[in-house]
């Protein structure tokens, strides 16, 4: 099921800055939209201001066909009636319940036989049948999260908002789920918005996204794009990554990656990951460039390319190389003009195997290696 | 052993026990999770009887409840009979009386309930009334026990406030404390001694299977 969402809001706080959020997205599944900000920027109050847990100070949001807030003539759909499913940042279990009394909890106007063979149902595709009777604080932060993530979906609601999802696990945990999170957003086939504030979650989670600074939307597309080409730069500061390019891992060796992309293949170290799709991202601060091709050098990727543009960059300047993958460097003015490097000038950027950071990001068109999801709203 | 003194005593105790958790819930809850900044007014009233003499507090309640006041008008107007010097004017006193010790418990425990899981409720279409009794009430269930104990045990052992309100009826207002009060007056110390040892008994009693059910709740239950 898709719908459009759109918020149009302003929320004044009496501490820290308005919020107000101005964006038409349309969530498709199984795309997953990210709202991407540095802390602070208001993208929980934004997410809070769609569940309807805050009430903004004017505007309007809408999703699909029913409108949820508007300020003028007063509208207002109370949450319990929007149909939405929320990932809280600590996952927000009920500690009195079992995994069973939390997955079930929201199951409503059903006989106790459905609601049981319903919940049964949801317990066995999140795999957490054998921990069905155990209380979340036997669990650990991944199973908490999985129950809460099964809990949000079991009523099939319109849309799932996901709140910091993983800052609460600690780092090795945080690394193995983003994968899992993301095959079961996919495979959950409900339009999911995931705030976060950290690029790498940003990057394996999401399709699209939403960048979020100072209260207010810069820039909306997909992951790679943002990334690559931040409208601005707030948003370049906000991502701080230059370049992205979707590769795919053709081979491995003593722990290296072969990425075929969409020019030459690159050879990055390999971080531990199992997946075949992958996002590479390479800082301009990384990438030196040169006139010729070096006889012997210790970075491993030699990639050839033209210059498309060059920015003024503070005391630096931006070049932009199209190499089959759009490609940024920075270099100060003093080396561009001992380079002599114009538009259309062909060069050659050298990047070490270490600078380049690979990020799982599994295509959504691909079926999950291991299907886990929900059936959609239609099974209701 | 005054039989019948232990028996009002338990009988004004345990309705005093009910229409408190039944009358504070809402209060507790409201002084416990809302942000008004005047609540603390509400608090501070709510508070009193715990550092007013008992017959100040006695006296007060027995003017509100006379036949001169509007409430002791109104009530004459419907039943026909006086407040004061009766047991339902025992139990309006009591319930007075033992306010902070149901309130306070309460209000601590719904504060501490996490406002995420309450969220979490709501946002799983749970409605406000439905979430406090599927989600709040069991996670204060601590607070809740001990609001009703203390208040059934407060309730055992006043004396000031019976002996303003309710004087000392036998089989109407004629409780545990005024009992042995009396007693002693009549230098009838074995008969005061009994009675007094049931109190303790009772009392501890009481306290100790309520500590332990603390306990065996808060296992079961661990916080995340």
């Amino acid at each position: 099921m898709a719908g459009t969402l759109i918020v149009e809001a302003e929320r004044r706080h009496t501490r820290g800055p308005t919020v107000a959020p101005s964006f038409s997205l349309p969530l498709e599944p199984p795309d997953v939209t990210v709202l991407f900000g540095p802390s602070g920027a208001g993208k929980t109050t934004i997410l809070r201001c769609i569940a309807g847990l805050e009430r903004p100070d004017r505007g309007r949001v809408v999703f699909g066909d029913v409108e949820w807030f508007r300020s003028e003539p007063p509208v207002w759909v109370p949450p319990q009636r929007r149909g939405v499913g929320l990932l809280h940042q600590d996952f927000a279990l009920f500690p009195h319940r079992t995994v069973r009394g939390n997955v079930g909890f929201g199951l409503r106007g059903m006989s106790k036989l459905e609601r049981r063979a319903r919940t049964d149902d949801v317990l066995r595709r999140f795999g957490l049948t054998t921990l069905a009777e155990r209380r979340p604080a036997e669990l650990s932060g991944g199973q908490q999260q999985r129950v809460a993530l099964a809990r949000a979906l079991a009523p099939s609601p319109r849309l799932l908002l996901l709140d910091e999802p993983l800052s609460a696990l600690d780092a090795p945990t945080r690394q193995d789920l983003r994968t899992e999170l993301r095959r079961l957003l996919i495979g959950a086939r409900i339009p999911s918005l995931v705030v976060t504030h950290d690029r790498t979650e940003a990057m394996a989670l999401g399709d699209r996204m939403v960048v979020v600074i100072d209260g207010s939307v810069r820039q909306v597309g997909e992951v790679q794009e943002v990334f690559s080409r931040p409208v601005d730069r707030d948003v370049a500061r906000a991502v701080g990554v230059e370049t992205v390019v979707a590769a795919r891992v053709v081979g491995r060796r003593d722990g290296l990656l072969v990425l075929r992309t969409p020019g030459p293949r690159l050879l990055a170290v390999d971080p531990g990951i199992s997946v075949s799709r992958v996002l590479a991202c390479i800082r301009a601060e990384e990438v030196v460039l040169r006139l010729d091709e070096p006889a012997t050098e210790s970075a491993r990727n030699h990639v050839t390319g033209t210059v498309v543009s060059i920015e003024r960059e503070g005391p630096l300047e931006r070049i932009h190389l199209d190499c089959g993958f759009d490609l940024a460097a920075v270099v100060t003015p003093e080396a561009r003009r001992e380079l002599g490097l114009a538009p259309g000038r062909s060069v050659v950027a050298l990047i070490k195997a270490p600078a380049i950071h690979c990020i799982p990001h599994e295509a959504r068109g691909e079926p999950p290696a291991q299907s886990e999801g929900l059936d959609g709203p239609s099974s209701r | 052993m005054d039989r019948q003194a232990v028996a009002l005593s338990l009988r004004l105790s345990l309705a005093t026990m009910i229409v408190l958790l039944v009358v504070t819930t809402p209060l507790a809850y409201w002084l416990g999770r809302s942000r008004r900044r005047w609540k603390v007014l509400v608090e501070a009233v709510v508070a009193l009887p715990l550092v007013l003499p008992p017959t100040v507090l006695g006296f007060y309640v027995l003017l509100a409840i006379g036949p001169r006041s509007p409430i002791g008008r109104f009530y004459r107007s419907i039943t026909g009979e006086l407040l004061p010097f009766s047991f339902r004017g025992l139990l309006v006193a009591s319930v007075l009386y033992s306010l902070p010790f149901a309130v306070q418990p309460m209000m601590v425990a719904f504060a501490q309930v996490d406002a995420r899981a309450i969220e979490a409720s709501w946002m799983l279409g749970e409605g406000r009334l439905g979430t406090f009794f599927r989600t709040v009430m069991p996670m204060s269930l601590t607070g809740i026990v001990t609001a009703a104990v203390l208040s059934f045990a407060h309730t055992l052992g006043e004396f000031g406030v019976v002996l303003m309100v309710g004087g000392n009826i036998p089989g109407e207002t004629r409780t545990v404390s005024i009992s042995i009060y009396d007693h002693v007056q009549a230098l009838e110390y074995d008969a005061a001694g009994e009675t007094a040892l049931f109190l303790l008994a009772v009392s501890f009693t009481v306290l100790a299977v309520t500590y332990s059910v603390q306990r065996r709740v808060w296992a079961a239950w661990p916080g995340p």
